[in-house]
């Protein structure tokens, strides 16, 4: 599912990410838990993209120019990483838009 | 996905306390907890998830071993469970209180108070045997006024 560039998102709820294993996991604290209360597993270059959501407002092209630059990849590449990543949050209504 | 499916796939879940049975320990949707399979013997003081047949997940400290099962009660309650080991699905490794990573191994203070808890529920319990009493009595002094 492809998200209009200019559109700026945020995370819906307040999550915490946390390390296990070598693995980032994120879950959503407070009340937020209640409305979802699932376990988000983050690879590395996910839990970079979460990390900007989280941080606050941000719109694709900033995302993927982001991207690009930390892991030196083509603009293409970086928006189809952006938008599988951005899929199931938006399915699972976890993206304020 | 469901907590066994997760478990099953990766080896841990990670979710929120939920409840007050395991205070003051774990509170209401305040710690991170980081469940595990069970990979060693259980043990008195392990505090284990389990299901119920009514489907609810509960996390809650083994108390003392029976054969093919086990005496499980919340450290905030006074009733306990008999739960056969086949029912048990994970073992709390460990939960972030803040930003701070309390290892259920490890963690020296956490070792202390999981064994005070046997000395500290005789009184605990008596206590509540005798708030209870007396509740009893003063109700029925109210009755009969």
């Amino acid at each position: 599912m492809m998200l209009p560039r200019s559109r700026h998102l945020s995370l819906k709820y307040k999550f915490v990410v946390r390390e296990i294993d070598g693995t980032h996991v994120a879950v959503a604290v407070g009340k937020d838990n209640e409305k979802f209360n699932g376990m988000i597993k983050l690879n590395s270059s996910g839990f970079f993209i979460f990390n900007l959501l989280k941080n606050g407002d941000v719109d694709l092209d900033e995302i993927v120019s982001k991207l690009v630059e930390k892991y030196d990849v083509s603009a293409e590449n970086a928006t189809e990483v952006v938008n599988a990543f951005l899929d199931p949050f938006k399915k699972n209504n976890l993206l304020e838009e | 996905m469901k907590i066994e499916e997760q478990l099953a796939k990766d080896g841990y879940v990670m979710m929120l306390s939920v409840g007050d049975s395991m205070e003051p320990m774990l509170h209401q949707r305040c710690e991170q907890l980081f469940i595990g399979n069970v990979s060693r013997k259980l043990k008195k003081g392990d505090v284990v998830l389990y299901k119920r047949e009514s489907g609810k997940y509960v996390l809650h400290r083994i108390i003392r071993e029976k054969k093919d099962a086990f005496v499980i009660r919340g450290d905030n309650r006074f009733i306990n469970e008999i739960v056969p080991q086949n029912l048990i699905i994970g073992i709390l490794k460990g939960f972030y209180r803040d930003d701070i990573y309390i290892d259920c191994e490890k963690n020296r203070k956490y070792i202390v108070y999981s064994k005070m808890l046997k000395i500290k529920y005789p009184f605990k319990y008596a206590f509540k045997s005798i708030t209870t009493f007396l509740k009893r009595i003063m109700s029925k002094i109210k009755r009969s006024l």
